[in-house]
């Protein structure tokens, strides 16, 4: 398959200048020369097209992105006729929130909660409409000038890939380790709450300058928050008010069950700070007393040890008495 | 191609060689099927065998299972390699040096290998990967090495005890107490691979050594194997059966019947008698 170049055209699209590469699939800028209408045209690589499980992502992007219409979702355009797979979207003037996050490190709390809150209307719309994100990170965030979001990449939003991976490639079929709700790190599917879980991993991301959950390598990133609590937000950062740490908390619950319902009641809660009731939570000193999961084994075999030692005092004690 | 029995066998490798040394006297076969679903097999399958009874007591044997990951990223081509690369370098290894050594030794060999293969098969290099499992026997001693969810069953006296464990996140995660074993079995994360040859510069491999018995089976096998048939049903088939090649032919008619969307390989060894041996300052010695 023949790579594009500007000024090429494919099918009603003039290719205006290759945007962004990741591992998947090249996004160019293109115009539509039916309306002259600026879009954004994702090609999958040749490889990924021969991969059923990356293909399928690529298509149940494109699917679930044609069925929803909200100003916080990207937009897909249907076009039956193309001469070959590839995914229009809306064009959308902005940065990734990654990048923002990058380069200011910490956001002031009021844009960081206007962001959370735009964030929670663009989830509440799609859980309305029955798509749970899954992989909701800063990567997958476009932001404008005036911060409105925009969700992308729906790419694991949909079935459950039953196909044999390396961890690697863990992020196709699970999420990324840092924003993964504890239901997902336990193996299950995850539903609209674990979205609220990587808004609340997010929105403690942008108020503090780094996420939660810290570890060697992803797979103790993922397993430290099944026993640990973060470092209370306040403590990194003392703009935070007691409510919005509360907020926080509420959405990282580590049981699905405790988090908020729905987004709808997240944003509330964001919108009405002043009404949240702070409790008195034990995570807010639990968090120095580190946890590992080595510990109940090195317990365990402490324990195993011990067996012969008191079997040999047993005996000795017997001999003198 | 072609029917045997009830069993839609597409593709079968069988070396069914009975090799008897003056100590260790082993059968063996080893069988791999397409499945029912699939059009291409991933799995790939190995074995050394001593040409004399010296290099049987320098060397022993070796038996290798790899199954490739990934259809795209040339899983058959990783899983090829890597058996192909062990067998190779068993053969080349250093009279008498301890199978427990060698063994980790070999699979980061096989290791490199498919990870610098996967490298230069294009610009961007591939995500080529495999699992391996891989038993030597030697004397009376068997060692058994493996990376990946390939399995090695010690069947004795009509029981099956699971030798390896799988290094998949479910089960890693189960073994450090954050899941319990029913979750680990349903658990989206039951086919991650925590760990696999290829797709890190180095890996580390677990070792088990046991002491043969005369009698002793030792059954590798894939996931597409142990997925559908349990080891006490691999077992009650292994040690009933009079041929092991009967055996083979009917776990995969099994695995099939019940699954059979994966590829589905199995090596079964049997050690017909085995030899004896003490150590002294570091050199066998026979035991009567």
């Amino acid at each position: 398959m023949t790579s594009l170049h500007p000024g090429d055209q494919l099918d009603n699209y003039r290719i205006e200048q290759l945007v962004a590469r990741s591992g998947m699939a090249s996004i160019y800028s293109a115009t539509d020369l039916r309306n002259n209408r600026k879009v954004a045209i994702k090609i999958p690589h040749p490889e990924m097209e021969a991969d059923p499980v990356l293909f399928e992502r690529f298509e149940r992007e494109a699917e679930i992105g044609a069925k929803l219409d909200h100003p916080g979702v990207m937009k897909v355009f249907r076009d039956p006729e193309r001469s070959r797979i590839y995914m229009v979207m809306e064009w959308v003037d902005g940065r990734l929130l990654r990048h923002i996050i990058h380069d200011l490190r910490k956001l002031p709390p009021e844009r960081a909660i206007k962001i959370a809150i735009a964030i929670s209307d663009a989830l509440d719309y799609i859980h309305r409409n029955g798509v749970v994100h899954r992989d909701l990170k800063p990567e997958n965030i476009m932001i404008d000038d005036q911060d409105h979001i925009k969700l992308i990449d729906f790419g694991i939003a949909g079935k459950e890939g039953a196909r044999r991976l390396t961890f690697a490639k863990l992020s196709q079929v699970m999420g990324t380790p840092d924003y993964i709700s504890p239901e997902q790190v336990k193996g299950k599917r995850g539903d609209g709450r674990s979205d609220i879980y990587a808004l609340g991993v997010m929105l403690y991301e942008m108020l503090s300058g780094k996420t939660p959950f810290q570890g060697p390598n992803p797979f103790a990133i993922m397993n430290d928050r099944l026993l640990n609590n973060p470092i209370p937000p306040r403590e990194v950062n003392p703009e935070i008010s007691p409510e919005l740490q509360e907020v926080i908390y509420r959405a990282l619950e580590r049981e699905p069950q405790n988090r908020y319902a729905s987004a709808n009641e997240l944003a509330w809660d964001l919108e009405h700070l002043d009404q949240v009731g702070v409790t008195d939570r034990a995570e807010l000193t639990d968090w120095k007393h580190r946890k590992t999961p080595f510990a109940r084994q090195f317990i365990f075999y402490a324990a195993m040890a011990l067996i012969p030692i008191v079997i040999f005092g047993l005996l000795l004690f017997i001999a003198k008495h | 191609m072609g029917n045997l029995g009830s069993v839609p066998i597409k593709r079968i490798d069988f070396a069914g060689v009975v090799f008897r040394s003056a100590m260790l006297d082993v059968e063996f076969v080893q069988l791999s099927d397409d499945g029912r679903l699939r059009d291409h097999n991933e799995d790939y399958l190995g074995y050394f065998q001593p040409s004399s009874p010296a290099q049987s007591r320098s060397h022993g044997w070796l038996f290798a299972l790899a199954d490739g990951v990934g259809g795209h990223d040339q899983g058959e081509v990783a899983s090829k390699t890597a058996v192909d690369e062990m067998i190779a370098q068993f053969r080349s290894a250093p009279s008498g040096e301890p199978l427990g050594m060698l063994l980790p030794r070999l699979i980061q060999h096989a290791n490199q290998l498919v990870y610098a293969t996967g490298r230069s098969a294009s610009p961007g290099g591939t995500a080529m990967a495999s699992t391996i499992v891989a038993c030597a026997l030697r004397h009376d001693r068997v060692v058994v090495a493996h990376v990946g969810d390939s399995r090695c069953y010690l069947v004795r006296q009509g029981q099956a005890r699971q030798i390896t464990r799988d290094h998949t996140v479910s089960q890693e995660q189960m073994r450090m107490g954050l899941m319990t074993a029913k979750d680990a079995d349903s658990a989206a994360t039951r086919h991650v691979l925590s760990r696999a040859l290829g797709t890190e510069m180095f890996v580390n491999s677990d070792v088990s050594e046991l002491q043969a018995l005369a009698g002793d089976i030792l059954v590798q096998c894939c996931d597409g194997l142990h997925n559908s048939v349990t080891g006490a049903e691999i077992a009650a088939i292994v040690s009933q059966a009079r041929e092991l090649e009967s055996a083979g032919r009917e776990l995969i008619a099994l695995a099939n019947e019940r699954d059979g969307s994966d590829n589905i390989s199995v090596q079964i060894i049997r050690a017909r008698s085995v030899e004896r041996v003490g150590m002294y300052r570091g050199r066998p010695y026979q035991l009567r």
